[in-house]
């Protein structure tokens, strides 16, 4: 039989074999995340964090059994190993990804949160650019490459830091990590998660919809939240070095 | 709705808790899901279209 031309019945059991044959999944995960859905604390929008939680699961289930190609940006996390097949051509900036190039006057006026910038002078300038508008926005900091903070695969780039506004969800960032090895780290005298080896990244938009955000440097990654916002730190340094980057960023110049 | 309900296996009442929804929405969403997903396989590319179980 052709796949498509399954029925509503075997498409149903196909989706079940994925579920349990996937990585990360095991037979309780959707009895735990029921109960971690049960026991956390009330928020203020329970329903929009029910569904990120879903989604972040369903999206990284879905993407891993090669179903669906969706990736998602916002509140809550997934990651996944990469396709094998890395792209032929160079990734240097995409545009189309990261919005559009601003000045980091702009950004800060135009995103919906206060906009992190590192302090350590040798890294230079940043190429600053700016996804959406307002809560929903997402603003991508690139550094060229230095002597301890080496060119990201196929680009110039030597730091590449991603905020917007959101939450991550340990619990499910450990559960959905695909095969990527995930360490809680402190960054800044708080929690955070230092993400080894190749993985993509994804999340649910603060307004409940559901976007794209793909890994484009496919590297460490040191991931942390402060007052409502995720910051993510992609480089090729040490994690020594990664967390004193992130200690760095202040709000203001 | 795809994810709760085929892929993490939760019950119709489940699914319907953690989405916050109706009881009797979750099957109206589901059959409108699995049609969604059937015609995004069916935009694959050919080499997807083989013999399956």
């Amino acid at each position: 039989m052709r796949v498509d031309q399954v029925d509503d019945e075997q498409l149903v059991a196909a989706l079940r074999r994925a579920g349990r044959a996937l990585p990360g999944a095991s037979a309780d995960l959707g009895a735990g995340v029921l109960h971690g859905l049960r026991s956390a604390p009330r928020r203020p929008r329970p329903r929009r964090r029910a569904i990120a939680v879903v989604v972040a699961v369903g999206a990284c289930l879905l993407m891993a059994a090669g179903a669906v190609e969706v990736l998602v940006p916002g509140v809550n996390l997934w990651s996944r190993p990469p396709a094998a097949q890395a792209p032929s051509t160079p990734l240097a900036v995409d545009a189309a990804f990261l919005g559009t190039r601003v000045t980091l006057a702009d950004a800060r006026e135009r995103a919906g949160f206060r906009v992190r910038v590192p302090s350590l002078p040798e890294l230079g300038s940043p190429q600053v650019h700016l996804a959406g508008e307002g809560a929903g926005s997402r603003v991508s900091l690139l550094y060229g490459a230095t002597a301890d903070l080496p060119a990201l695969p196929r680009t110039p780039v030597g730091l590449f830091i991603t905020q917007f506004r959101g939450d991550v969800d340990p619990a499910l960032l450990t559960k959905v990590a695909g095969g990527a090895q995930v360490t809680d780290v402190t960054v800044a005298d708080g929690q955070g998660w230092w993400i080894e080896g190749v993985h993509e990244v994804g999340y649910l938009a603060p307004d409940g919809s559901v976007a794209i955000e793909p890994s484009r440097f496919a590297n460490n990654t040191l991931l942390w939240t402060r007052d409502g916002v995720t910051l993510r730190l992609e480089s090729a340094a040490t994690l020594d070095r990664a967390v004193a980057v992130a200690g760095s960023l202040h709000t203001r110049d | 709705m795809i994810a709760c309900r085929y892929l993490l296996e939760l019950s119709e009442a489940e699914t319907a808790q953690v989405l916050a929804i109706a009881a009797g929405t979750v099957k109206s969403r589901l059959s409108r899901g699995l049609r969604r997903l059937r015609a995004d396989l069916a935009t694959l590319p050919a080499h997807h279209h083989e013999e399956v179980q």
